[in-house]
């Protein structure tokens, strides 16, 4: 498969919607693990005395699926990857994310991701190695069906380094 | 309580309070187990090779988070005052290894830091946004991005 047959086969495609359970102790640990000790994701009698009543989960945790269960990407992502690693870019880099934070997701919320390929292109980079960039679109909509986040991701997937 | 962040307060080239940070082995091994990113890549010295690097290197993903926490701490710790948050990763970063359980190594302290670019007003909403991005020890952006804040007015 080439790199024009991998855009031609997933440019558009959208995945089946994914429930991701926001669970209270996974934002706790998550904002453990950053060293973000902010009392509105951890501290439940603080967080009864704000605007918000529950702890929150700090912005960007959902990015990455909460508990995610199989697969540690999402298939879509999955199948993109897998796909340019047979086309001849085996390498994945994180090409960076632009999140827009519409309401705050709460501990306990449900959400539901759908997932988007909205963008492929390829040029050369440097090094001599060849780029394809793959831009995946998600949205976040809560239990009460409203849109949480938006997210674009940019992942870079690399020809090998030539040998020197 | 913490403290407000007032759009009075801000101007453009007012400073985002800078937040100290220090990417560690065990941080990446919390990261990972917190966040569902088990690439290899952040934990085994051979996958960071591969990757073209000498050993295990830290999450892009974290870094963005230390840029959110940033953001959040600087907004007086409101998480819904920030709306949008962009990042690039430019250079990779190596953890600190560990001295003990619970202490890391001398070594390596990263700065995030921040710089506001504009003040507007748009659909009655008081924003501002921002530079932001992550310094490496020596210095160098390693993570650059943009974030997008509503803040309160004291005259409401």
């Amino acid at each position: 498969m080439t790199f024009e047959e991998v855009k031609a086969k997933f440019l558009g495609m959208t995945s089946p919607p994914e429930v991701l359970d926001v669970e209270k102790g996974s934002a706790k640990r998550y904002a453990v693990a950053v060293d973000d000790l902010n009392p509105l994701y951890l501290d439940e009698e603080y967080a009864r005395s704000t605007k918000y009543g529950v702890t929150l989960a700090p912005p960007g945790f959902f990015g990455w699926p909460v508990k995610q269960p199989g697969p540690m990407l999402p298939q879509l992502v999955k199948d993109v990857m897998d796909a340019l690693h047979e086309a001849g870019f085996p390498d994945i880099l994180d090409g960076g994310s632009d999140f827009e934070f519409l309401i705050p997701v709460r501990a306990g919320d449900t959400l539901v991701a759908t997932r988007k390929v909205a963008d492929m292109s390829s040029r050369g980079g440097s090094g001599g190695r060849q780029m394809a960039f793959s831009v995946i679109e998600s949205t976040f909509t809560n239990q009460n069906g409203q849109l949480a986040v938006r997210l674009r991701q940019t992942l870079i997937a690399l020809t090998p380094a030539p040998k020197s | 309580m913490p403290h407000h962040l007032f759009w009075e307060d801000v101007n453009v080239g007012t400073e985002v309070t800078p937040l100290q940070k220090v990417a560690t082995t065990q941080m990446l091994v919390r990261f990972a187990g917190a966040s569902g990113d088990f690439n290899p890549a952040h934990y085994e010295d051979s996958f960071g090779r591969a990757a073209g690097q000498n050993r295990a290197f830290v999450h892009g993903q974290l870094k963005r988070a230390w840029l959110v926490h940033l953001m959040v701490n600087w907004l007086g710790g409101d998480p819904g005052a920030l709306k949008k948050l962009s990042c690039r990763f430019r250079a990779v970063d190596w953890p600190r290894l560990m001295k003990t359980m619970y202490e890391p190594q001398e070594g390596e302290t990263w700065a995030c830091r921040g710089k506001v670019t504009k003040k507007y007003e748009e659909g009655g909403k008081r924003l501002v946004e921002c530079d932001i991005w992550v310094e490496n020890g020596k210095g160098e952006k390693t993570t650059t991005g943009t974030a997008v804040a509503e803040l309160p007015s004291r005259a409401v």
